[in-house]
């Protein structure tokens, strides 16, 4: 079965084409992302620019896939599009424009959640069986889910405030840069110290649970009293809050995998792009003897591909077509049905 | 075979419209459930009529002016059809419609639509719906200076205006677009080759703040 997947729920404008056997193993045809531009005058994603783009954007990246693929529209045998959660003007774009799609080719329209889209990719990049436990990091989403079947997850943690993309695009802005910041803070990390400074680590004691707005204020008051930004300072300042982020990380990681006693784990989302984070927690779960994942970066950013996945899964799995779906901002996984 | 669509109130409006005959027409209040109704009707009135999608000969959507996420729905919507079936989409102007619906015999017609902090859309159309001041954003009494004499004055912020002398239509189903006036004013412009690109209007300035002296 082949599924054409729509993105739109935040600042990329996405489409895909993935194949999926009946044994469940499936294969990307085509795969077109446009991180939109527009917002970077704002200093962070605006919600009404970013539906203009959607709308805007949306048609090429249908076409460019079929283009890619080389196919055309009778071969595809059902559409997908993320209904939620997101920016809800976003999402109803997508929203509308997938379901026309399916009302014209006739065929099946799935709504996705985009959060399921993240949980299951390493299904298809990586071969990964259930159950396995889920970082899921990028600049929208923080949160440990122990995936332990199409349709049940669980979450285990997440953060009571800032996202730990969000986290690494604040203290970027604070040192002048502009959004998004957050891959900056590696580079310039490269050359610092990262024992400079002393900076806290939130919840480090308790749960599963992150927090990272009093880490964003220590750098600010640290930057501030240490006199004015060098380079090096600024260097140093990047290193030390990323060797504490990478810590955080660690010391939670260690704790979900201790509770699970799953021996799979999944690190998802746009920090997994992080070097430092990724070698870091690859190298707890050597210790532990747990099998270490995380899908190619370009697939842990926002994306369609795992939007067509996750589609073509429910559909292969038995789940009703609905398109009288509506579009969601909030959808916690635990409202999923299970398959 | 042409498909009129208007989303830009809280109404949900589909026709399909043939030649001289209207095949199907519905205008229903749906408001926060337009985005999970609209597929359904639609597919439930092609199937009634005997249409398949790939018969449409065009797709005619009102760009606005209304609600941004309104007219977005719709044109998202048709874009989508239109890109499976390869059928020229026509936007239309909403107060456009509305002139249509309300125009009367030798008087030119103002259409006034509420926008937001007390701002109106006036427009203003000839007898024959033809546009003799496009669609702007004002305040009311830049938009009362705007009615000519003996114009029929309609819309739904048009009992907000004080003009001398002009008594606004009022009544419930004047102040939305028809989708079968759509309809035929996308096919009238497709047919005269004037055909309206089917992009919002976005008429309000954006109100978000930039960020300066950050670097890259």
């Amino acid at each position: 079965m082949i599924v054409l997947g729509l993105e739109s729920s935040c600042d990329e404008t996405a489409a895909a084409l993935v194949e999926l056997d009946a044994d469940g193993s499936g294969r990307i045809l085509a795969s077109k992302v446009y991180t939109q531009k527009e917002h970077l005058d704002y200093g962070g994603v605006v919600p009404e620019i970013a539906a203009r783009a959607h709308l805007e954007k949306m048609p090429a990246m249908v076409r460019g896939c079929l283009k890619e693929a080389n196919l055309g529209w009778p071969r595809i045998d059902a559409v997908a599009a993320t209904t939620g959660p997101g920016l809800l003007g976003g999402v109803l774009v997508g929203t509308m424009y997938g379901k026309s799609l399916a009302l014209a080719l006739d065929k099946p329209f799935m709504p996705v959640n985009h959060l399921e889209g993240h949980a299951l990719t390493a299904c298809l990049t990586n071969g990964v069986d259930f159950p396995f436990l889920l970082l899921l990091v990028s600049g929208g989403h923080c949160q440990f889910l122990l995936v332990e079947g199409l349709g049940v997850y669980t979450t285990l943690g997440g953060t009571i405030d800032d996202a730990v993309g969000e986290a690494f695009d604040k203290v970027a802005k604070l040192m002048g840069f502009n959004y998004p910041g957050g891959p900056k803070i590696q580079r310039l990390a490269e050359n610092g110290n990262p024992k400079a400074f002393n900076l806290p680590l939130p919840l480090r004691h308790e749960g599963l649970d992150f927090s990272f707005s009093g880490l964003k204020t220590a750098v600010r008051t640290q930057l501030e009293k240490a006199g004015p930004l060098t380079d090096q300072l600024m260097a140093d300042m990047a290193a030390s809050f990323q060797e504490t982020v990478a810590r955080l990380l660690e010391i939670k990681t260690e704790r979900a995998l201790a509770q699970t006693h799953v021996k799979t784990f999944v690190l998802a989302g746009g920090v997994a792009a992080n070097t430092l984070l990724r070698g870091r927690l690859e190298g707890l779960c050597h210790k532990k003897g747990v099998t270490f994942c995380a899908p190619p970066v370009n697939l842990c950013t926002d994306n369609a591909v795992m939007i067509a996945y996750a589609g073509a899964r429910r559909l292969l799995a038995g789940e009703k077509p609905d398109l009288a779906s509506n579009a969601r901002a909030r959808w916690p996984l635990e409202e999923l049905k299970k398959k | 075979m042409w498909l009129g669509i208007d989303t830009t109130t809280e109404r949900l409006g589909l026709a399909l419209v043939e030649a001289e005959s209207v095949l199907a027409a519905e205008t229903a209040f749906v408001y926060r459930d337009m985005a999970a109704v609209l597929h359904p009707r639609l597919q439930d009135m092609l199937r009634r009529s005997g249409v398949r999608a790939a018969e449409l000969s065009g797709i005619a959507v009102t760009c606005g002016p209304g609600s941004y996420t309104g007219m977005r729905l719709g044109l998202a919507a048709a874009q989508g059809l239109a890109l499976v079936t390869g059928c020229p989409v026509a936007g239309v102007n909403a107060q456009a419609a509305i002139a249509r619906k309300c125009a009367q015999e030798g008087r030119p017609t103002v259409v006034v639509s509420r926008a937001n902090a007390g701002d109106v859309y006036v427009a203003v159309f000839g007898p024959d719906g033809r546009v003799l001041h496009d669609t702007a954003l004002v305040d009311m009494a830049t938009a009362a200076q705007l009615v000519p004499a003996g114009a029929v004055l309609t819309g739904n912020a048009a009992v907000l205006l004080d003009v001398a002398g002009v008594t606004p239509i009022e009544g419930d189903d004047l102040t939305h677009p028809d989708p079968v006036d759509v309809a035929r004013i996308g096919m009238a412009d497709y047919a005269a080759g004037t055909l309206r690109q089917a992009s919002p209007m976005y008429l309000h300035p954006l109100a978000y703040r930039t960020s300066p002296g950050l670097k890259s």
